[in-house]
C-alpha cells in the first residue's frame, strides 16, 4: 500500500475532501497497513503545524490605495498640459511684442531674451528628463 | 450591487463603479496572495496596486467573465512571478524569495507559527501558494480548482506534495 496516488488520497481524507468510496477505500487500507498509517499520522502531524496560522490584518488606508481610479491621472495629466501650454503661449506673445515694440533699450531686450530663452533651455531639458524617467519607470501603470 | 451586476457594467458600459466593487470586494484578498508569494507587506500593497490597473484596463477587452476572482489572479500571481524573477536577476539571489521580513508582522501566532511561515518562504511558488489558500485562506478543494484553474485531484495531489516539502523545510529550519 504505498501506490503514491493512494498516499496523495491521505491529504483529501485530512481535509475532508474525499467521496464516500475514496475514504471508505482509505480506511481500509489504514486499517490493513502499517506503513500507510504511519504515512498518515506524519502528515498530519505536519498539517497541523499550518493550522492556526492567519495573515495579520492589513490597515484599511493601505486596502483602499490599491485603487485610484486611472482618470484622475488622466485629468492630472491633461490639466498640466493645458497650463503648461497657455503659460508658454502667453509667455510667448509677451516676449514677442516685447522685442517687436519700438523702444531703443537693446540692453534690456537682450537681458530679458536671455532670461527666456535660458528658461526654455531648462524647461526643455526638465521635460527630457521627465520624459526619459517615465519610459524607463517599470511602475508607469501604478497610479501615485 | 452584486458581482455578476458588477462584471457586467465593467464589461459592457465599462463603467468604473462596476470595477470599485470588485475592488473593495477583492482588495483583502488579493492583499493576502501577495504577501504570500512576496513575504513583504509594502511589496504586496504595490503590486496589488499594479494588478488591479492592469485588471481595469483589460476586463473591458474581455467578450464575458463567469466570476472575477480567478481571472484577477492570475494578473496578480504574474506581476508577483515577474517581480520575483525581476528582483532575482538584479539582486543574484539564488532563493525564490527575501527571508527578511519578520513573521510577526505578516501573521499571527506564537513563535512555532512564525517558524512555519518562514518554512513555508522556503518552498517553491506552487508548493506555498497552494498550502497558504488552504491552510491561511482556508479554501475548499473545489474553490481552490477555480482559482487556479486545475482539477480537484491535482489539488489533492499538489497539497499532499506540497506538505511533504513543507516538513523538509521545517525540520530544516528546526
Amino acid at each position: 500500500m504505498d501506490d503514491e496516488h493512494d498516499k496523495e488520497l491521505l491529504s483529501g481524507l485530512i481535509d475532508g475532501e474525499l467521496s464516500p468510496e475514496e475514504a471508505n477505500t482509505v480506511n481500509r487500507h489504514l486499517s490493513r497497513s502499517t506503513s500507510y498509517r504511519k504515512e498518515y499520522e506524519s502528515l498530519l502531524a505536519d498539517t497541523s503545524k499550518l493550522d492556526g496560522l492567519s495573515f495579520r490584518e492589513p490597515q484599511d488606508e493601505a486596502l483602499q490605495g490599491f485603487w485610484r481610479l486611472p482618470f484622475s491621472g488622466f485629468a492630472r495629466h491633461a490639466g498640466m498640459v493645458l497650463v503648461i501650454t497657455g503659460y508658454l503661449l502667453f509667455f510667448s506673445y509677451g516676449f514677442f511684442e516685447f522685442l517687436a515694440s519700438d523702444e531703443k533699450d537693446f540692453v534690456s531686450k537682450f537681458g530679458v531674451a536671455g532670461m527666456v530663452i535660458g528658461m526654455l533651455i531648462l524647461l526643455c531639458i526638465a521635460l527630457i528628463e521627465r520624459f526619459i524617467s517615465y519610459k524607463t519607470d517599470p511602475y508607469k501603470e501604478i497610479e501615485r | 450591487m452584486n458581482e455578476a451586476s458588477a462584471i457586467r457594467l465593467c464589461l459592457k458600459s465599462r463603467d468604473p463603479r462596476g470595477f470599485e466593487f470588485l475592488v473593495q470586494q477583492y482588495r483583502r484578498e488579493a492583499y493576502y496572495h501577495a504577501i504570500g508569494f512576496l513575504n513583504d507587506p509594502a511589496m504586496a500593497e504595490d503590486i496589488c496596486q499594479e494588478s488591479f490597473v492592469k485588471a481595469y484596463i483589460n476586463i473591458p477587452k474581455l467578450e464575458s467573465l463567469k466570476a472575477f476572482y480567478p481571472w484577477f489572479y492570475v494578473i496578480l500571481k504574474n506581476c508577483c512571478l515577474s517581480y520575483l524573477r525581476s528582483k532575482r536577476e538584479h539582486d543574484e539571489i539564488p532563493e525564490v524569495i527575501d527571508e527578511s521580513s519578520d513573521p510577526a508582522m505578516l501573521v499571527t501566532g506564537d513563535d512555532s507559527k512564525q517558524s512555519a511561515w518562514r518554512a513555508l518562504q522556503k518552498l517553491k511558488p506552487e508548493f506555498r501558494e497552494i498550502l497558504i489558500l488552504k491552510h491561511l485562506q482556508d479554501m475548499s478543494y473545489e474553490a481552490i480548482s477555480q482559482i487556479l484553474q486545475i482539477p480537484k485531484g491535482t489539488v489533492m495531489s499538489r497539497l499532499y506534495h506540497a506538505r511533504k516539502a513543507f516538513k523538509l523545510a521545517f525540520d530544516k529550519g528546526d
